[in-house]
């Protein structure tokens, strides 16, 4: 992905990226005005329309609630994949027979299209928070391990080397050897560890559970009420966005501010 | 240095462990489901979900819906890779619209893209057509990030190569640029097949009548576990192998560009 820096541009004119980048999103409302024009309001509701659903929703009370459901699940399934993920990759990352033992597992069980082992998660933990709380980090622990895990082995062993030479304990060895190289890419493991999460803790709500967003979105899509849809789709993706950017501008920081390289090949 | 014999003894050992652990979890399952400690209805012992599935395979039964959901991996892969080369080109290209569209391009994976299914029903009516055009959508991004991404790797040292032997601009594409920037495009290809069955496997599990994916739901909801497994058994494997070969072909790719 483009790792050079954005700044350093001409003074005093706005830049051509950032203006780009706030024209997105105008962009997408005018296309999808055009589309919902094109289609009919029956098939498509246009931004206004849906503007004035998610409005009528708040007042009606099916969102809020839901949201906010749906929010703490994520916010709880995100919290467990990450630190579970986190740790396991620095215990796997760091020795070497270990990894080479568990990294085709790792990779194996990430291939599987996670959804269809969901009546596994059902079984266990029942119809409930539980449930949704455990697919969504299911989703999400994998990308996190396996990209901490990346990184830790990315670490060269020269550092490693002067580390116990200067007799460094394990905290002082991964505090200020390990952390400050692999600062960035956990940034990148955290962003797809919360997309995927988010996206495990929708299809456990649309698939089988009793509230969240995702419910509302299943009997919005089982009763074809594209009004509603549209409605908790845009709240979704609004959702989804505003944490991937708190993600991305993290990485951007840090790249520009303390020249790290992020890498997002493979991801 | 290590002994190349030693090398081998470790590599071995690897394998060896990996092999005890996966059997110790099989043998593991099929005690407690043997034993009667978790339910029948739950689980399966290993056994079972292979006998099931070797019946359903024999019998013909799961063919029509393997084909099925083959299919529209198989096209939606191939539409994805239509357009997401080109479109990831493109993005190298023009590197300040790659700029502006990346922060979007990162977000995409979070999308809920299957909410859209019953407005692609009412646009394309009850066919195939909208599973395909779902696995599109989850598949195209990761090929055309991985594309613009392999074409930024390669060393401007090469296209002064191309310059100075006088190459035309798709001379110097078709036998420098393209070659340099295949085992990125080979990841990125590598993801969108994944992706695809991922986004074809979730659409059938949520919304299809038929298929592997609507199979596991099927099962789940009349509680046929024995199929169930059999089936989430099938599917497990054949994403295991495809994944595994892929990252093999990978592996050779990455190689050849270093040492070549």
């Amino acid at each position: 992905m483009a790792t050079e820096s954005a700044t350093g541009r001409g003074v005093g004119l706005p830049d051509v990226v950032t203006v780009g980048r706030l024209l997105v999103p105008v962009a997408i409302v005018v296309v999808w005005q055009l589309m919902a024009l094109w289609l009919g309001p029956d098939l498509l509701p246009g931004p206004a329309a849906t503007l004035a659903m998610i409005r009528h929703g708040v007042e009606a009370g099916w969102i809020v609630g839901n949201l906010a459901n749906t929010m703490e699940t994520l916010a709880v399934g995100f919290v467990i994949a990450a630190v579970a993920g986190l740790v396991l990759g620095v215990v796997l990352g760091l020795r070497d027979t270990a990894f080479e033992v568990f990294e085709i597992y790792t990779l194996s069980v990430y291939s599987i299209p996670k959804i269809i082992l969901f009546p596994l998660f059902l079984f266990v933990f029942q119809l409930g928070m539980d449930t949704k709380i455990a697919f969504g980090a299911f989703h999400g622990f994998f990308p996190m391990l396996i990209i901490t895990m990346g990184a830790i082995r990315e670490v060269d062993d020269i550092y490693l080397d002067v580390a116990r030479s200067l007799r460094l304990n394990r905290w002082q060895l991964f505090r200020h050897v390990i952390f400050p190289f692999v600062l960035v890419q956990l940034v990148v493991a955290l962003r797809l560890a919360f997309s995927l999460t988010f996206l495990g803790v929708i299809l456990a709500e649309l698939f089988a559970s009793k509230s969240g967003l995702g419910l509302v979105l299943q009997h919005a899509m089982a009763n074809f009420d594209p009004g509603r849809i549209m409605a908790i789709v845009t709240i979704l993706m609004t959702v989804a966005f505003a944490g991937n950017i708190v993600f991305y501008g993290a990485q951007r920081y840090l790249e520009n501010r303390w020249n790290m390289t992020a890498s997002t090949e493979g991801l | 240095m290590e002994s190349l014999d030693s090398l081998l003894s470790h590599r071995r050992k690897v394998r060896l462990t990996q092999l005890g652990l996966l059997a110790a979890v099989v043998l593991y399952l099929e005690y407690i489901t043997r034993t009667g400690q978790v339910n029948y209805i739950t689980l399966t012992s290993p056994t079972a979900m292979v006998g099931t599935l070797v019946d359903l395979v024999r019998s013909g039964t799961i063919e029509p819906d393997f084909v099925q959901t083959a299919t529209s991996v198989f096209v939606a892969f191939l539409l994805a890779v239509g357009t997401g080369v080109p479109v990831g080109w493109l993005l190298w290209r023009r590197q300040t619209l790659y700029r502006i569209l990346d922060p979007y391009l990162v977000a995409w994976y979070a999308m809920p893209i299957f909410a859209f299914y019953p407005m692609l029903i009412g646009i394309f009516g009850l066919t195939k057509t909208p599973i395909i055009l779902i696995a599109y959508m989850m598949g195209v991004i990761a090929i055309v990030v991985n594309t613009a991404n392999g074409f930024e790797k390669v060393r401007d040292v090469y296209g002064d190569v191309g310059r100075s032997l006088n190459l035309s601009r798709v001379q110097t594409f078709w036998h420098i640029y393209f070659p340099a920037a295949t085992p990125y495009i080979f990841t990125g290809l590598k993801l969108g097949f994944i992706y695809s069955i991922v986004g074809v496997l979730a659409s059938e599990f949520i919304l299809s009548d038929s298929g592997l994916g609507f199979r596991v739901a099927y099962h789940y909801r009349n509680f046929q576990t024995n199929e169930m497994y059999a089936v989430m058994l099938l599917i497990a494997l054949i994403a295991i192998s495809v994944n595994l070969l892929l990252l093999h072909v990978e592996g050779r790719l990455y190689q050849r560009s270093v040492s070549g």
